[in-house]
């Protein structure tokens, strides 16, 4: 009689994952990193232009790349602008990237960093709270993970993505469920526009303060050491190009001062300022540092990020310049 | 290690299959306990200390309770264990929170107190297995139980995996005798339990993990950004839009912690422990002492047993009575975490528990009320019932005051303003299917007994076809990262 219920749970287990395969097969993920990653660095680029990308996190998927190109092919058209932002990027999760950039030959890189970077962990204290004081004796879930290859770990199925697939395309005539308004550029295949969220600028300070004041009480822990992987995978980055002849040039990232500088604890400041410094003298790399460029102007979508906004065009004529700059004109 | 995590379910099936293959049963106990070890410290690393802190310390603060000759040495060896017990407690989970009290108000009195935090890790699980403990020592004073023989069967009462984490807070008195053949508190002669899965506890064990996944992965973990979404910057909301939010964190918050309860009492059950169940459909009490005979009853009856009779219960006169519940609840909300949303929620459920009990006993008729006994009245109790449980569910999640008071007032003053709640629902169709879906089920549910127990009673196919759909639809909504149990951080 066990075995009959074993059966049973095998049964439903194997029928429930055979219709989930099949649904995925008939309704695949929606373009996801790894697909559009491919789709990028596979395409035919035009062979008389010279390529520059911009690399970071949001941060940087924030620029108007299409302003930048346009501002960019005034003075020089040879040149196109790729803004290669990837959300919640850091100089670690950045490296399985590193080998295809370098393929393509960039003329210019231009590296979009902050604080956010080198962070041991997010703006969620129980989960920094676990990361810095759980490691004291031998972590097995690491070890454990430690010995499941890299691509398994990666490729992580999300069959919520194919279910709500599933719905919007049945419902799709209807209206009741449709695709939010995202806006994907060919010169930023990474990162996409939403209209509702990306446009805004958010000029009632209550809700800065809100979100700010959430961040100051979730707080975040920062790792400029040495051991840090992202300043590991950083400095990996920047060899790389290097050894490629590849124009690197960091640029620190514009932040707002009242709700977000403020709520970074000094020493953080100048771990990090010291960190970047030494880097760039000791790879010979130029540094723009523009954290406090705009620091106090009304063109900050979220405390975090400058809004993907016309009355914002400064941030994306600022980057113009910098490019312009390094390109010799 | 998360319920909901394949590495839960890979450690599960090698747990059931080590057990059926040893035969001694004295092996069978040491192995369950160093499971329930590795269980612990696959999350938790070095804090497996405090956990075996305080077992060596209750099991053998419990003998010398039982060996003293008088009871006056008695209550000194419970108070000294005691002390222990809840001095780690307080340490670990209340030293930060008490150190920026101190600071605020030495600042408030210009005394320029800056004490630094001591930024310590909040041991997972520390509430629970700290009251776990307490019901041993205390059963011995209270002589409902004799000390265990052997120190791995105390072992295995505190670190009992399936509910270790995140309850059902257990009795020694209740679990203790499961361990042996013979269920008596005082019979320790009796040889250990040999455990064996049978086919009845399997099948109802299967049904209740099942139904506690399909709570926690398909209804709560998609519900969740939903409520985030509103709880996080609920400053210029309309009512409607904060009573959907508060609707969905209760739905939310019971389908979590009621699903982690169904996990860990089917777990239990089929390696053939009964753990008591933790919730009888708590939205459908009609007053506010139901609601606590309905939710999270582990923890209710133990505040009661432990703290609300200790403080003279309802035997002194009435004022001491309310008092003692409005303690009781401030001491309740206190345990769930170091911060004030928590204390306002367990004071506003115990000014209802206080407020509830003079109403009664002001007006005796009301009880015996015709109308209350109608269906009409029963649906009336219900609604006013849950008005108030939501009202601090609000606290319970929002822990930015200013956000709580903002949230609070738009859920009592209504402005019947939509600006906020349409755009709201149109862009979260699902989350809010998922809502309707869940009223619906819940509804069901009440209408029928023994739902678990009806369902594992079905005929072989059918009982594969509700686990198939179950499952499936468990799959289906699952994004591919398991989130963690909201009671995990207590």
């Amino acid at each position: 009689m066990q075995n009959k219920i074993i059966f049973s749970i095998l049964v439903s287990l194997v029928v429930s994952i055979f219709i989930v395969l099949y649904i995925h097969s008939i309704y695949p993920e929606p373009i996801t990193d790894a697909t559009t990653d491919n789709m990028f660095y596979f395409k035919k680029f035009d062979p008389k232009k010279e390529r520059i990308f911009l690399i970071g996190s949001s941060n940087i998927g924030q620029l108007n790349t299409t302003m930048i190109n346009e501002l960019i092919s005034e003075n020089n058209p040879s040149f196109e602008v790729y803004n290669l932002a990837i959300s919640s990027d850091e100089p670690s999760s950045r490296l399985p990237h590193l080998e295809k950039m370098i393929v393509l030959k960039p003329k210019l890189v231009i590296y979009g960093l902050t604080y956010r970077d080198f962070q041991l962990c997010g703006f969620n204290s129980e989960i920094c709270d676990a990361k810095i004081h759980h490691f004291l004796l031998p972590d097995i879930k690491k070890i454990i993970e430690n010995n499941i290859p890299k691509e398994i770990q990666q490729n992580k199925f999300n069959p919520e993505l194919t279910t709500l697939r599933l719905i919007r395309e049945s419902f799709g005539g209807s209206g009741i469920f449709t695709e939010n308004d995202k806006i994907w550029l060919p010169s930023m295949p990474f990162y996409y526009i939403d209209p509702n969220f990306h446009h805004t600028i958010i000029e009632k300070d209550e809700e800065l303060e809100n979100q700010s004041n959430m961040m100051k009480k979730e707080g975040y822990v920062m790792d400029v050491s040495e051991n840090s992987p992202d300043v590991k995978a950083l400095k990996t980055i920047i060899k790389s190009f290097k050894e490629n002849d590849i124009k690197l040039v960091l640029y620190l990232m514009p932040q707002n001062q009242q709700y977000y500088l403020d709520n970074i604890s000094e020493k953080d400041k100048q771990d990090f300022n010291l960190l970047i410094n030494v880097i760039s003298d000791e790879f010979d790399i130029p540094l723009y540092n523009f954290t406090y460029a705009y620091s106090n102007d009304k063109i900050w979508g979220d405390t975090r990020h400058i809004s993907y906004n016309i009355n914002a065009k400064i941030f994306s004529q600022d980057m113009a310049q910098i490019i312009l700059n390094e390109i010799g004109h | 290690m998360l319920f909901n995590t394949i590495d839960f379910i890979i450690f599960f099936i090698v747990v059931l299959t080590t057990l059926t293959a040893i035969k001694t049963s004295k092996f069978q106990h040491v192995f369950l306990l160093l499971a329930s070890y590795f269980f612990f410290y696959y999350t938790s690393n070095y804090l497996i200390v405090l956990l075996i802190f305080t077992t060596v310390w209750d099991y053998y603060f419990g003998g010398m309770i039982y060996k003293a000759k008088n009871i006056k040495t008695k209550k000194l060896i419970l108070i000294a264990s005691l002390a222990g017990n809840l001095g780690l407690l307080g340490f670990f989970k209340y030293a930060d929170f008490a150190i920026m009290q101190f600071n605020v108000l030495g600042n408030y009195f210009d005394l320029g107190t800056n004490i630094p935090l001591l930024d310590l890790a909040l041991p997972i699980a520390i509430s629970f297995y700290t009251f776990h403990s307490i019901t041993y020592t205390v059963g011995i004073y209270r002589n409902q139980i004799a000390p265990v023989k052997s120190f791995t069967e105390y072992a295995i009462f505190v670190a009992f995996f399936p509910q270790l984490v995140a309850g059902p807070i257990l009795r020694a008195k209740e679990f203790l005798p499961q361990l042996r053949e013979k269920i008596d508190a005082f019979e320790v002669g009796t040889k250990l339990r040999h455990i064996v899965i049978t086919e009845a506890n399997l099948k109802i064990g299967i049904t209740m993990m099942v139904l506690g996944f399909f709570k926690k992965m398909f209804f709560a973990d998609n519900i969740a950004p939903f409520v985030t979404e509103i709880f996080n910057n609920p400053i210029g909301l309309d009512s409607f839009t904060i009573i959907l939010g508060t609707i969905a964190f209760g739905v939310q918050i019971y389908c979590d912690f009621s699903g982690y309860s169904d996990i860990a009492i089917g777990a239990a059950l089929i390696m053939g422990f009964k753990i008591p169940i933790n919730f009888n459909k708590p939205y459908f009490a009609i007053s506010p002492s139901d609601f606590w005979r309905r939710w999270h009853i582990s923890l209710s009856t133990w505040l009661r047993d432990y703290l609300y009779i200790p403080l003279g219960g309802n035997k002194k006169s009435k004022s001491r009575t309310y008092l003692n519940l409005f303690i009781v609840m401030f001491l309740g909300g206190l345990w769930h975490g170091a911060s004030w949303n928590f204390v306002i929620w367990g004071m506003l459920h115990g000014s209802y528990l206080a407020i509830h009990r003079a109403i009664l006993n002001k007006f005796p008729t009301l009880e015996n009320n015709k109308f209350f006994h109608s269906k009409v009245g029963k649906i009336f109790s219900i609604l006013a019932t849950q008005y108030l449980v939501f009202l601090a569910w609000i606290a319970f999640r929002v822990n930015d005051t200013n956000n709580m008071l903002y949230s609070m007032e738009k859920f009592v003053f209504l402005d019947f303003q939509t600006v906020n709640v349409i755009p709201f629902l149109i862009s979260h169709k699902l989350p809010f299917a998922f809502i309707i879906l869940f009223i619906v089920l819940h509804l069901i549910s009440y209408r029928t007994k023994n739902l678990q127990e009806k369902i594992s009673q079905l005929k072989t196919w059918k009982w594969t076809v509700f686990l198939t759909v179950t499952v499936l639809l468990t799959i289906l909504f699952y994004n591919g990262n398991p989130s963690d149990f909201i009671y995990f951080r207590f």
